[in-house]
């Protein structure tokens, strides 16, 4: 009976290689890459298990059976007993292909037209499950239901806004550029010496604001042929600098400048899913010499060393002290 | 208005001895073993007098404010008698911010810090007796102690450099300190018995120290951190 018990209790769980937990963020440029997920099964089968998206975003619609709108990945019958694990490969662009074709005669829906609308998926895994009456027979559920741990697919084809630099404090040998840009983003601050911006051509617009940055871009990116009225693009890239905002860090952080010398700063912002942003608009920052504490205490002549020689064996009588610490703390109570 | 005064204090020391009833004769009191303390104050590191300093960079930098460290420490006590005496570590924090200077002396607007975190062994005594026998609630002690103070400056988010080092370092030294606490369980003795029957706290009180530290390596050439500062803060007896 133990057994049987085992049999019945059927289930399928869904893994996924993601970044965030069981959600896979899909931006538009890997609309038609290939998505992979892993899927074990457990139990026995009363019927045909079904593998599938449900581009409704729900596993129950329909009760609990793919539609004509849904992309059918696998179906392990119910003679099946050897198939326990498995992979499913699917693209968005798949599932966006099975959704219906608006009735306004508008293009069917695909990656290309995809009406810039975030969408909602789900992979599940669905069938008739073992019901055991009253008396102790056992019989198939009359009803579809699901037996897996769905991972949800999002879609995202939408572009952060374009980040707004509210403002650039210079620093010694580095610039802090703060932006504002949507919730949840990756910023990216790239910095171009201003006297190696880009040069237009004649009778496009003039200044640095369309220096040919517009397309943001990383370091990476920058100046590889994309940008053909770049004309001293390799000077250009080995000379610009980029950061990025780390979360809880207020600013974006340049450092390795050029004191004195101004940079043009462009910002970028790149979404959970991958979109980025087009670039901001641009704005300036000069990194300039200052004089901290330690630079103070050093042109006054002081004697410290700093780094690793002047901790006086910190890390050995600092075990000591914990040792200690540790010691009074744990002491057994004498009453 | 004198007359107000004196009336005052006659009449508080009266009642102490009526108080001292209250926490002289408690019911049920549990064994002390230790105290935990919470403390902060003002500290100024001795930076610019360290010899062979040509300028007094602590004081262009900070114009001699202090630093606002917080500490805290664990007692063992391993002697109750006429008195307590026993054994503390302390470890605390404290940071000074500034802005630095640009060549022309004004103020950047990048900032430069001290941060320190202090560490204390120390071995005390506390003349306690008077208060839980006599039952007047000022118990005044002193400590000696061995100190290690990890340090680093920064300059913007990055520890600043000195002669192309890192600026961090620590830093050894002793301290004595001297001070005085308030036994709050006089103010209210029933609370104060509640709190020792339930947590296991047998006594609160504030107090006031002083200390004189000297954190230079024992008298090494480099860096300064000595202090003479005030702290104050809460005690609890367990």
């Amino acid at each position: 009976m133990l057994c049987a018990s085992t049999a019945f209790a059927q289930a399928v769980t869904f893994t996924v290689t993601s970044t965030n937990g069981t959600d896979v963020l899909v931006p538009k440029d890997n609309c038609e890459t290939s998505r992979q997920v892993s899927y074990s099964r457990s139990g026995g089968s009363c019927d045909v298990i079904t593998l599938w998206v449900a581009s409704g975003g729900s596993c129950s619609s329909n009760n609990s059976q793919p539609s004509t709108a849904d992309l059918i990945l696998k179906e392990i019958p119910t003679s099946d007993t050897t198939t326990v694990s498995g992979t499913l490969n699917f693209s968005v662009s798949q599932v966006l292909a099975k959704l219906a074709v608006p009735t306004d005669g508008a293009p069917p829906i695909s990656c290309s037209n995809d009406q810039g609308i975030e969408r909602n998926f789900k992979v599940c895994a669905t069938t008739r499950k073992f019901s055991t009456s009253g008396v102790g027979t056992t019989s198939c559920d009359t009803v579809f239901s699901s037996i897996g741990n769905p991972i949800n697919v999002k879609y995202d084809p939408q572009a952060p806004d374009a980040p707004v630099i509210t403002g650039v404090t210079p620093r010694d040998s580095a610039l802090a550029v703060s932006v504002n840009a949507e919730t949840d983003s990756t910023i990216t601050v790239t910095a171009v010496p201003q006297e190696a911006q880009p040069v237009t051509d004649a009778g496009s617009d003039a200044g640095v604001a369309d220096g040919g940055q517009t397309d943001g871009g990383d370091a990476g990116q920058a100046g590889v042929g994309a940008r053909p009225r770049i004309v001293t693009a390799q000077i250009v890239t080995a000379m610009q600098r980029t950061g990025t905002k780390v979360e809880g860090e207020g600013a974006v952080i340049i450092d390795g400048l050029t004191n004195d010398v101004t940079y043009v700063l462009t910002a970028t912002a790149t979404d959970r899913a991958g979109n980025t942003s087009p670039a901001s608009a641009t704005a300036l920052g000069t990194p300039v010499a200052s004089l901290g504490l330690s630079d103070a205490y050093a042109s006054a002549g002081g004697h410290e060393t700093g780094g690793c020689g002047a901790t006086g064996g910190g890390l050995a009588g600092g075990a000591v002290m914990a040792a200690l610490g540790f010691w009074l703390s744990s002491r057994r109570k004498v009453s | 208005m004198r007359r107000v005064l004196g009336l005052g204090i006659a009449a508080l020391l009266f009642a102490l001895p009526a108080m001292a009833q209250d926490i002289t004769a408690p019911p049920m009191r549990s064994p002390r073993h230790g105290a935990v303390i919470f403390r902060g104050g003002g500290y100024m590191p001795r930076i610019d007098t360290e010899k062979g300093l040509t300028k007094k960079p602590y004081k262009e930098t900070f114009n001699d404010a202090s630093l606002l460290v917080i500490e805290l420490e664990l007692q063992r006590f391993f002697y109750q008698g006429i008195g307590t005496a026993g054994m503390g570590l302390s470890v605390g924090y404290g940071e000074k911010y500034a802005p630095a200077k640009l060549d022309s002396g004004a103020a950047s607007a990048e900032k430069t810090a001290l941060k320190l975190v202090p560490l204390q062994l120390d071995a005390f005594y506390k003349f306690d007796y008077a208060a839980f026998e006599w039952g007047i609630p000022l118990i005044p002690y002193g400590k000696l102690g061995l100190v290690y103070t990890p340090w680093w400056m920064t300059k913007g988010s990055s520890t600043g450099l000195i002669n192309g080092n890192k600026a961090s370092g620590g830093k050894w030294g002793w301290a004595a300190t001297g001070g005085v606490a308030f036994l709050l369980d006089v103010l209210e003795p029933r609370f104060a018995r509640d709190f020792d029957s339930d947590l296991g706290v047998n006594h609160t009180f504030l107090f006031a120290e002083y200390s004189h530290v000297e954190v230079n390596n024992f008298g090494e050439a480099g860096l300064v951190l000595s202090s003479r500062r005030w702290m104050f803060g809460l005690g609890l007896d367990y």
